[in-house]
């Protein structure tokens, strides 16, 4: 049965049990395993909401775990999990953005327009609603390294320090580019 | 508009955008998990280990080419046909603990005089025995990673993964350089 994933159990996951990591750096493939069942759906989310559309952000998901098997002596046991498996998609996004460009994808205002919304006429629809489209616009628009930023951070829900461990920044620069976007969406939404 | 109000419209676009995944997903990400999972830590930390030794420019530079093939060879890449590149490098190793300075090993001279070496299509870029010798800023040695950027190892042997915009800047920088004197 499906489930609707949940990218707010994120934080959490940061929590995962050391076990798992040194699990992993033993080569155990259950433990593998676990990895793909806790994170799939994260990662899927994270590449849709990036901007590609679901088919790609299956292929990418895909990618970035194999890319995770064939780099897992590079974890760390210090490192959380969550943070190593994004650094990861972002590279694979950002390389397939390199390969695919002036091509593809949908817009993510395309993402999984709220049916309630959508099928309500247009008198009906609130400021808030408003809002939110605008804000998913001006998301799609912004510049990739600080659409990363807040979507990690704000819709994938990593800590400050998370999101600046799975971009490979200091947590300053982090903060400064968060700001940065945050500036941007705001005009937007004024 | 105040920050909370921002946050809590984020927090609902979260929401809105959460979407059902196939679990199928799962499952063929699973299928694809390797039977022997690679945990072998590749050429960073041997690296690490070289620079610690505090051997010839020379001799580290083999050694780190070195690491990258072996690590290669490590991680399942094939050599290249005919070419045998891991039994050579394993007897590089050999060589390279035994390097005698007064005798240089014409294998690991041929290394370095190349420049460039190929291992699986990783182009591993030497810029000489002489390379960052009076500029810790300057390039040693530069190899392509997966992820589209490069691994740099500078003359004071730092080393980083850079862009390539990046790498193209510390070439003109070290250009200037060499044009000044």
């Amino acid at each position: 049965m499906s489930k609707k994933a949940d990218t707010r159990k994120d934080g959490s996951l940061e929590n995962i049990k050391d076990s798992l990591v040194s699990r992993l750096l033993d080569g155990d493939k259950k433990a593998a395993q676990e990895l793909v069942d806790q994170f799939y759906q994260s990662i899927y989310l994270y590449m849709r909401r990036l901007g590609h559309n679901r088919q790609t952000s299956e292929d990418l998901t895909q990618e970035s775990f194999l890319r995770a098997w064939k780099h897992i002596g590079q974890l760390r046991n210090t490192q959380a999990l969550s943070s190593w498996l994004y650094h990861i998609a972002g590279n694979v996004s950002n390389q397939y953005w390199r390969q695919h460009r002036g091509k593809d994808d949908v817009s993510i205002d395309e993402i999984a327009p709220p049916d309630d919304v959508t099928s309500r006429e247009s008198s009906r629809i609130t400021e808030n609603e408003e809002q939110i489209y605008r804000l998913k616009s001006a998301i799609e628009k912004l510049p990739v390294k600080l659409k990363q930023a807040v979507v990690l951070h704000y819709m994938q829900h990593l800590t400050i320090a998370q999101t600046a461990e799975a971009m490979g920044l200091r947590e300053g620069t982090l903060k400064s580019r968060i700001n940065r976007a945050l500036k941007i969406l705001k005009n937007k939404l004024d | 508009m105040p920050d909370e109000n921002f946050e809590k419209l984020m927090n609902e676009l979260a929401d809105r955008t959460a979407e059902v995944v196939r679990p199928e997903l799962a499952e063929k990400i699973k299928g694809q998990i390797p039977a022997g999972l690679d945990v072998h830590r590749h050429s960073l930390d041997t690296i690490r280990i070289i620079i610690d030794l505090r051997v010839g420019r020379l001799v580290a530079a083999a050694a780190i080419i070195i690491a990258i093939i072996l690590s290669a060879g490590f991680s399942g890449a094939n050599n290249r046909p005919g070419g045998s590149i891991y039994q050579d490098s394993m007897l590089l190793v050999k060589y390279l603990f035994g390097f005698d300075k007064s005798q240089p090993n014409k294998m690991l001279q041929d290394i370095s005089d190349a420049g460039i070496f190929f291992s699986d299509g990783r182009e591993v870029v030497y810029y000489g025995e002489r390379a960052g010798q009076d500029n810790n800023q300057a390039l040693i040695m530069h190899w392509k990673l997966d992820d589209g950027k490069y691994r740099v190892i500078y003359g004071d042997w730092r080393t980083e993964a850079v862009t390539a915009e990046q790498i193209i800047k510390l070439q003109a920088g070290m250009l200037q350089t060499k044009g000044k004197r």
